[in-house]
Parts: C-alpha cells; sequence; structure tokens
C-alpha cells in the first residue's frame, strides 16, 4: 500500500482479553465496498463462520462510520452497526444519525470490530485514538439518557464525548432492543441485544483528529456549492419545516397507510395525529452532525403525559402507535416514542408487536390470564403505553411480544401468524404493500427483513415525480432494484437517505464529492455498481446461514386478504409475479439465487463459491 | 398540509390547483404543479399532463400537498 493512499484505520476490540489493535483497511476493499454497510457486510462475511448464534460471543459487533462522514459534507451523518440479527437470524445493518459517527471518526478510528464477551459489564472509552476498558456496574439497569449522562459525568463531564449504549431492555433480552446515542437510536434488529451478550454496556467517544480528503480544495467547492443550491429547494425547505411525520397525510391519502395490524389502508382518526398537532407541541428544531436541513423535532407531551419529551416522534413511530394502534392520541405516541427510546427498543417493531397483540385480543385469543389487568383494544392508549413499558422490562404478557411477532404468534397459534406482520422475522412498517407494488419486493427480499430503508420506492408511497402507477405490477423488478442498489451506496457513504434523494444534490456530485475525498476517480456507475455488489453481498451472507428464495416472502394478510377500501380497494400482492420479474432484472435464477456471471462481474465469485457451496453442503 | 376546498364540478384540475395557489399567493401555482405540488384525484397523483386535462366530477377528491420529500 502506498503511504499518500486513502484508508481507513479499524480498531479491533477483545473483550475477553480486554485487548484491541489497529488494523489498516486499503484503498481497493474502500472502492469495493465504500465503508460503512458495504464494508461491515464484507468484514462479517469474511470473519463470521455460518450459524454463529447470534446472543454467543462468537457473533461480531461492528461499529463502522462510512468515508463521508465527519467531512463537512452535508448530509453525513450516518455511522452503522452491522452484525447477525437476533430477531431475523440475517445479516443485520442498522444506521443512526446523530453525533457519534462524526466523533468516532474523530477519535482517529473510522470503526470498530468488536469479538468476544467480557466477564464483567463493562464500556469501552476511546479518545484520541487511546481505548480504556473501563467497569461498567453501575450503569446496569439504566435508562439510556441516564446511562449517557453517568458515563459524560464519568469522563469529566465534557459535552462533546458523545456516548452509544443499550437500555434496560437489552439486558433483560429484548430481541429488538437498540442501541441509543443522544436520542438517535440503531433501530432495527436487535444490535442492542448484541451488545448486551457481550457484557457491553456503552461506547463513548471523543476526539478532535481531522477526517482524511485526499483532495480538500475541489471537495470544499463543492460542498460549499450543494450547500448554496440547497438553500433554493423547496421540497427540502418543507422537509426541514415538518420532518417525517407530514409524509402521513400523504401516504394515508393513497390508500396505504397501514391501519389496526394491516386492517385497512385509511386511518380515520389521521388528522388527530399529524404534524399539524406536533408542531403545537415543538419546543425546538433538531438536528444531526453537517446537516442543513435540521429535520427533527423535539416534542413534549401534554397531560396526561406532560412528563415525557422527546426527539420525534419520526413518521414511523407516529404509525406504529398511532394509526397500527388504532390510537389518535398523539400525547400517547410522544410517550410511547420516548419510553422505547429510554429503554432501548426499536419503536417499529414495539409498536407493530402490540398492534398485533391487539388484533389477537380482539380474535379472543388470549386467555384473561394472559392479559392479566391489560384491557389491551385498538385504540386504548393507556394500555398501549403501559404495554411499551411491560416489553422494556419482559413483564407479563410484554415477555411474549418482546421475542418479536413471529415468534410470538408461534406460541400463541390460532392462525395467529397470518397477521403477523413480519417478513424474516422482523416486522414491517408504516407501508402497505397492497397499495404500492415495488414496496411488496423491498420488504419481501430486504436482507434484514421487513423494512422500508432498504429501498424505499417514494414515487410509490408518496406519489413522488415522475408518475408511476403503485398499483400495477409491469416493471417493479427494474424500480425495487434501484431503490435498493441507490440505498446500498448511500448508506455505505454515510449518506442520510433524504436530501440526496430530493433535490439536494445529484448521484454525479455524491460521485465527486466521494472521489475527492479518497483521491481517485469514481462515477455515478461505479456507485450504483458498488450498490449492487453490497446487495449481492448481503444475500450471499444470508443463502450461507440456510436462506433461500422461499424466504423472499410476505405475510399472508398482503397475499391474501384484498384491501377492503380506499384506492387500493381490493389489491393483494401478486409476490409470483413480482419476483420473477425482479429475479430476471437482478439477473437471479428463477429460485433467488445470483448466477455466477453476475457474482463474476461484481467480482464477489468467492463469496458465491463459499455462499452456495455451504448452502449445498 | 393537507387542504380541502368546495370546488364547482367540471372545473379542471388545473383550475382547483390555480385556486389553491392564490389562496397562498402563488401567482403561477398551475405552471408549477409537477414540481412544487403532489395533486391527487381520489388518492391517485396525477401525472402533469392529467392534471391539465382531468376534470373534478361530482364525489371526486382533489388533495393537495406542498412539496414532499421522501426516500
Amino acid at each position: 500500500m502506498k503511504s499518500e493512499e486513502y484508508r481507513n484505520t479499524i480498531l479491533r476490540v477483545d473483550l475477553v482479553r480486554k485487548k484491541y489493535e489497529m488494523e489498516e483497511i486499503g484503498l481497493s476493499q474502500i472502492l469495493k465496498f465504500i465503508g460503512g454497510r458495504g464494508l461491515g457486510a464484507k468484514i462479517l462475511f469474511d470473519e463470521q463462520k455460518p450459524g454463529v448464534d447470534p446472543l454467543s460471543p462468537e457473533n461480531k459487533l461492528i461499529f463502522l462510520a462510512g468515508p463521508m462522514i465527519g467531512t463537512g459534507a452535508p448530509w453525513a451523518p450516518k455511522y452503522c452497526v452491522e452484525t447477525k440479527s437476533p430477531l431475523t437470524g440475517t445479516i443485520l445493518m442498522s444506521l443512526a444519525g446523530g453525533f457519534f459517527g462524526a466523533r468516532m471518526r474523530n477519535t482517529g478510528y473510522d470503526g470498530l470490530i468488536i469479538d468476544g464477551r467480557a466477564d464483567e459489564p463493562v464500556y469501552l472509552w476511546i479518545h484520541e485514538g487511546k481505548v480504556e476498558f473501563r467497569k461498567a456496574a453501575h450503569l446496569s439497569g439504566k435508562m439510556t439518557d441516564d446511562c449517557q449522562e453517568t458515563i459524560r459525568r464519568d469522563l469529566g463531564g465534557d459535552k462533546n464525548i458523545q456516548v452509544a449504549c443499550i437500555g434496560p431492555a437489552a439486558e433483560r433480552g429484548v430481541r429488538f432492543a437498540s442501541i441509543i446515542s443522544g436520542c438517535r437510536a440503531v433501530g432495527r434488529g436487535g444490535a442492542g441485544l448484541v451488545m448486551a451478550s457481550k457484557n457491553l454496556q456503552a461506547i463513548a467517544v471523543n476526539g478532535t483528529r481531522p477526517v482524511p480528503i485526499r483532495q480538500p480544495e475541489p471537495f470544499r467547492e463543492l460542498q460549499t456549492a450543494i450547500r448554496k443550491k440547497a438553500r433554493g429547494v423547496e421540497k427540502l425547505a418543507m422537509f426541514g419545516k415538518y420532518g417525517t411525520p407530514r409524509n402521513q397525510l400523504i401516504v394515508n391519502e393513497r390508500g396505504l397507510f397501514p391501519t389496526r395490524n394491516y386492517q385497512a389502508g385509511m386511518f380515520e382518526g389521521i388528522q388527530e395525529v399529524s404534524h399539524v398537532q406536533q408542531q403545537e407541541r415543538l419546543i425546538r428544531k433538531t438536528t444531526c452532525h453537517s446537516c442543513p436541513v435540521a429535520c427533527g423535532n423535539l416534542t413534549r407531551a401534554r397531560p396526561p403525559y406532560e412528563e415525557f419529551e422527546t426527539e420525534g416522534p419520526e413518521y414511523e413511530t407516529f404509525w406504529a402507535f398511532g394509526a397500527h394502534c388504532g390510537n389518535t392520541n398523539i400525547d400517547a405516541i410522544i410517550a410511547a416514542d420516548r419510553l422505547c427510546d429510554l429503554f432501548g427498543m426499536d419503536t417499529i417493531s414495539t409498536g407493530s408487536s402490540i398492534g398485533f397483540a391487539m388484533e389477537c385480543v380482539e380474535r379472543g385469543l388470549f386467555s384473561k390470564a394472559e392479559l392479566g389487568d391489560l384491557d389491551l383494544r385498538f385504540g386504548n392508549h393507556p394500555a398501549m403505553v403501559e404495554m411499551v413499558r411491560r416489553i422494556g422490562n419482559r413483564q407479563g404478557l410484554g415477555d411474549l411480544l418482546a421475542e418479536g411477532t413471529r415468534r410470538a404468534a408461534e406460541k400463541i397459534g390460532g392462525n395467529s401468524i397470518h397477521f403477523a406482520m413480519q417478513v424474516k422475522g422482523m416486522e414491517t412498517p408504516a407501508y402497505d404493500p397492497r397499495g404500492a407494488k415495488s414496496m411488496a419486493l423491498t420488504y419481501a427480499t430486504s436482507p434484514r427483513g421487513g423494512c422500508h430503508e432498504r429501498g424505499l420506492v417514494s414515487r410509490e408511497t408518496f406519489g413522488a415525480p415522475p408518475y408511476i402507477d403503485p398499483l400495477s405490477v409491469e416493471g417493479k423488478g427494474a424500480v425495487a432494484r434501484f431503490c435498493q442498489d441507490r440505498t446500498s451506496f448511500i448508506d455505505a457513504l454515510g449518506y442520510c437517505i433524504f436530501p440526496p434523494n430530493n433535490g439536494g444534490m445529484e448521484f454525479t456530485e455524491i460521485a465527486s464529492l466521494f472521489s475527492y475525498v479518497v483521491g481517485v476517480p469514481f462515477t455515478q456507475q461505479d456507485l450504483f455498481k458498488t450498490g449492487e455488489r453490497i446487495w449481492n453481498l448481503e444475500r450471499l451472507f444470508n443463502f450461507r446461514e440456510g436462506l433461500t428464495g422461499k424466504d423472499d416472502t410476505l405475510p399472508p394478510r398482503l397475499l391474501k386478504e384484498p384491501m377492503p377500501a380506499g384506492p387500493a380497494k381490493g389489491q393483494v400482492v401478486e409476490l409470483d409475479i413480482l419476483l420473477k420479474d425482479y429475479y430476471q432484472t437482478r439477473d437471479w435464477d428463477e429460485n433467488g439465487v445470483p448466477r455466477p456471471e453476475k457474482l463474476k462481474e461484481l467480482g464477489l465469485e468467492e463469496e458465491g463459491r463459499v455462499a452456495l457451496v455451504w448452502e449445498k453442503a | 398540509m393537507a387542504e380541502e376546498m368546495e370546488v364547482p364540478a367540471g372545473i379542471p384540475v388545473k383550475g382547483v390547483v390555480d385556486l389553491f395557489g392564490q389562496k397562498y399567493g402563488e401567482a403561477n401555482a398551475a405552471k408549477n404543479m409537477e414540481e412544487k405540488y403532489l395533486v391527487m384525484l381520489n388518492g391517485r397523483s396525477l401525472e402533469k399532463d392529467q392534471q391539465f386535462t382531468s376534470t373534478v366530477q361530482d364525489g371526486d377528491r382533489i388533495t393537495i400537498f406542498f412539496p414532499i420529500c421522501g426516500g
């Protein structure tokens, strides 16, 4: 490796021996996988044996900050955590915004690969290139806000210290436990539970080391021009004003807003829990590192939930504790959001599990003994908020729901799997794919399960131009593929998904900025090719774990139960037709297996050979 | 925010957008429909051409949103 070449410095942490060492990732790997999500998938694929129990010491926990994070490029705050999910058994990559990713790079490290399990609770303190293993028994049981503040005090009180920690939910074994930094969550799939299984309570970072940029002058010129241009983009201005919650009204109007556990696609109470009510409760706007949009909303609830103040709720959380649970009390949504952050739980899976339980109650699938003192009907917001606490504490029915809807349905029986709204074990989010057929593919083929972030098709969900018919199945394979590949490289770079997709930046500008950072030319075509490579590698990881094309499916409700009303009335998901088209456009065979020629084109021949040989064995 | 407006039957969708724009001080709302507003007829988005050619019938629901931002 030439000394002037761009590289990443990764910290390897052995929790068993309480040792660490540095390792450099060279330019060739960075050009092939970019960083963040891409590099994490590569490391996990190469270093982790197939079949590892996600909660065993052998499961790696990888924190990575993509190459744009901390450079000053606008909208690049999103670090990622990569591991094998205890919720789904698949590869898991979860992202979070805020300030942790940039500060981690300021320590001199672009990422951490954490191995083993400590023999006692510890937290890591990484600052200016140094690493300390510190005792953490006093942090056990603390809510995430208290944990972060305690660590800051322990370390001298510097407000610049960023802490990513787990909460009580992870310690008690909630399968969708998250990692929290500030109020931002590495939310989905249970990375917090993996962290708890390692006896690792938190990671604290601080530093002032500059983030490398090989060609700083052209980089500065372009990023300044992008910031200037973005000020005139009206879509971004509106987004900054209201954030994601405004999309509720749009998705509802389009008839694909899942209501009462996907029993309908339009919520009659939407006007009571929209961004309008949130704005009435707004304390101030909040932002992530280097973001000129500032879409976050610090919101305070009103009685009877006035003790709760939260950064959010975001669109998905509004839905999970609103329409999904048939709830029209916005203050209860704010309370539920805050409780999830404090316990350290994914809001989508928590709300989705509660909505699922509410339908079980409606259908008489729980005994009085199982329900205890809770009247868990749709719309009963005090019961909903209390159930969030019980999931976090794994108490009563909350103990069952803490396993996620798939495992809960397997225990409940009675055809409840029909309406357990999950894919590969991960709860599906706030777009009903019966009214958005590309989104059916996004959910069915996402490497981590029922997830919108691995390829949101905003032309369908929000009606963003240019127009496509959301109900048609024609050509939807290509639409889904485009959105998946695009999201893959945006995630790997460390960008937030919103501004680059909404007039903030062109793909050519993203490619140029990345070129200036690494010091070698990189084109828009290279970005999409890398996105495709990442997508295929994640699929190979899952195949090596024993998944097949048969796992590319959806909950029976979406396949068999026509949408009852609204613009998508009568629609089901024609998944066979959609998948056939999708596999063809991906150049995968009829079983969803990447063809050798495709893997060769992507430079993944060896990974393909390993994964597919393993599958046959 | 979604807007609800009473409009006479037979008016082109373009006209509805103009009325909406005037309410918010937009002189050329219809010209900017595709870029600036999301226009839906009975819950379905309208392409620019459709916005100019469609007319509102009794019972139709036109919904107009300020510029949207999606993932």
